[in-house]
């Protein structure tokens, strides 16, 4: 990007304003000798060149990528070339979400003599082009510009000056996913070789069971002990090591507000933990975003399903007046004997409609509610008798909600600040039941 | 010396130099110019972080010189304050080493040096009133205005 042009400098504006001001004084006041406080700075002005410089800046912004997680650094190098520039300042503008790494290092000036030096007597050697380098780091998820570089440069005796703002592209900064394991698996597991130990018998390692030996079985499955206890040749069973399907659906409604972005980075940290989990086990994963128009993306396995996810997640946070349908929401996406594991803080009424009919469709659902806060009660005495009142009927609704889903068997587990999503998690993991 | 330290002496000085661009014409300036003269330090302490305080300090100190009594090397002497004063102020952040700016202003100083000489020697000159110097007077302001005023012309042509 190139600078608009050049400009009378905040320091020409100034001398000028002084001189000025000094000889309407003398004029004023009659008092001639009020002309010396005009000379120097009129002395200072002759000595800057008339004539504005030709060549204008040029900046090179790069980043040295175009997505990362939460909390990695991305490096901002900014190069300016053209312009015979006696001083140029490049500073860093960043963002509301982004921390410079060093923040002393957020404005670099460089002095050079292009502007006393004739055109017609080049330099020597050319001179190094001045650039910075910055290193920031989002702190939080999302897909916006790190900010903004600001490269302003003067010539002439500080005479003129230009400036050039570049805003930075866009970072997709994805969520980070916490370590947890994937201990949760549907009742009803895939046909398909996982980690998970089915309920079925088969090739796995967990023990299953005993039973007569038949021709055909393997002689590593011969139970010694017991066939010497029964006299007759018994082998061990094994479950089945089956692979699951896991669909994560994230509740996106509600107005824009702290709250409410406090939910959905609750929701948006949840699901990529969750994901990763199961995609690290060879597991499917897919996600279900509802809020605005409704988006989905299909289970499938591999990191790179990971990064197809974090990419839809990236979008959960732009606000819409347009009512889900979850009917619309097709098979591929919401696969029959799916775990459905919904983030929703159970605010809006459209999402508890929402979960009602997941349910009815038979898919096994886990509900973790993401609210962390509660309405704020004033502390003024008068009226925080009203807001406690309006606050119990709230908690009561709250709970009224959540016993409604409780009975059509939908668990809700609450996540509070602080917890871990693993922990959250537990009192559902239980073993599945073998099929002797 | 640290960047750092070096950049923070170079600011205190700056301070130092408006307030006593400001404090100057006291010793010479009535009682009233000393409340104006206290906004004006204030508008030093702010120019840090307000671009229009050095300028507000400025104005400050010449309405009390304005109304000072202070002689004719006292007003050059503040002529030279504001003038270094408004070239300091001028100090790019971030630079590691602030003498090699701080030497790149000198000429100009030094032309402002030359211009009050040039006034404080006419101030010497008794020249009594004259119609000829009213015309050579004006004739060296309209040749000065047709100098400058080509320049800026060029300037907007070469414009995009």
């Amino acid at each position: 990007m190139t600078s608009p042009g050049w400009s009378a400098s905040a320091r020409t504006q100034r001398l000028a304003t002084a001189a000025l001001l000094a000889l309407v004084a003398a004029i004023l006041t009659g008092h001639v000798a009020l002309v010396l406080l005009a000379a120097p700075a009129l002395g200072a002005l002759a000595l800057m060149p008339r004539r504005r410089p030709g060549a204008e800046l040029a900046v090179d912004v790069t980043l040295s990528g175009s997505r990362c997680f939460e909390g990695e650094d991305v490096t901002i190098t900014a190069a300016v070339r053209g312009g015979p520039v006696e001083e140029i300042m490049i500073s860093l503008e960043p963002a509301p979400r982004v921390t410079l790494a060093d923040p002393a290092q957020r404005v670099r000036t460089f002095l050079g003599d292009g502007a006393a030096r004739p055109a017609a007597r080049p330099a020597a050697r050319p001179a190094a082009r001045p650039a910075a380098r910055w290193v920031v780091r989002a702190d939080r998820w999302g897909r916006y510009s790190p900010g903004a570089v600001l490269v302003s440069g003067r010539a002439g005796r500080g005479g003129f000056q230009t400036s050039v703002r570049v805003e930075l592209d866009p970072l997709e900064i994805f969520p980070r996913a916490v370590r947890m394991r994937s201990r949760l698996v549907p009742a009803e597991l895939l046909r398909r070789i996982g980690e998970h130990t089915g309920r079925a018998v088969g090739e796995g390692v967990e023990f299953a069971g005993l039973r007569p030996y038949v021709p055909g079985d393997q002689l590593r499955d011969v139970n010694r002990a017991v066939s010497i206890r029964r006299g007759q040749l018994h082998v061990n069973q094994r479950a089945a090591a089956r692979a699951a399907d896991l669909v994560v659906v994230i509740d996106s409604l509600g107005g824009p507000g702290q709250v409410a972005d406090r939910t959905l980075d609750a929701a948006v940290h949840g699901a990529a933990a969750l994901v990763t989990a199961y995609l690290r086990l060879a597991d499917r994963a897919g996600i279900v975003v509802l809020g605005g128009a409704l988006r989905w993306l299909g289970p499938a396995h591999g990191m790179r399903q990971f990064y197809r996810i974090a990419e839809l997640m990236l979008r959960a946070r732009y606000d819409s007046f347009v009512a889900p349908d979850v009917g619309r929401v097709p098979r591929t996406a919401l696969p029959p004997g799916a775990l459905v594991v919904v983030f929703s803080p159970l605010l809006d009424p459209r999402a508890f409609g929402a979960l009602t009919d997941l349910r009815q469709r038979g898919f096994p659902l886990i509900v973790v509610d993401t609210l962390r806060d509660e309405p704020p009660v004033s502390p003024r005495p008068a009226q925080s008798r009203r807001d406690g009142l309006a606050l119990r009927l709230w908690r009561l609704d709250r709970a009224a909600t959540r016993a409604a889903l409780r009975d059509l068997g939908v668990p809700v587990l609450r996540w509070d600040a602080g917890a871990e999503l693993d922990s959250v998690l537990a009192p559902l993991r239980q073993p599945p039941a073998v099929r002797r | 010396m640290n960047p750092v330290t070096a950049m923070r002496l170079a600011n205190i000085a700056t301070v130092a130099l408006g307030l006593l661009t400001v404090a100057w014409p006291l010793a010479w300036a009535p009682a009233w110019t000393y409340a104006l003269a206290g906004l004006g330090g204030l508008a030093v302490l702010a120019a840090a972080r307000w671009g229009r305080g050095t300028a507000l300090a400025v104005t400050a100190a010449i309405i009390c010189c304005a109304v000072s009594t202070a002689g004719i090397a006292v007003l050059a002497a503040e002529g030279l304050l504001i003038l270094g004063y408004l070239l300091v102020t001028g100090l790019p952040a971030g630079l590691p080493r602030p003498g090699r700016w701080l030497r790149g202003q000198l000429p100009l100083l030094v032309a402002g040096l030359i211009a009050a000489g040039a006034v404080l020697a006419a101030f010497a000159v008794h020249q009594p009133a004259s119609a000829w110097l009213t015309v050579a007077a004006l004739a060296a302001a309209v040749a000065a205005y047709l100098i400058a005023l080509p320049t800026l012309r060029r300037s907007r042509r070469s414009r995009p």
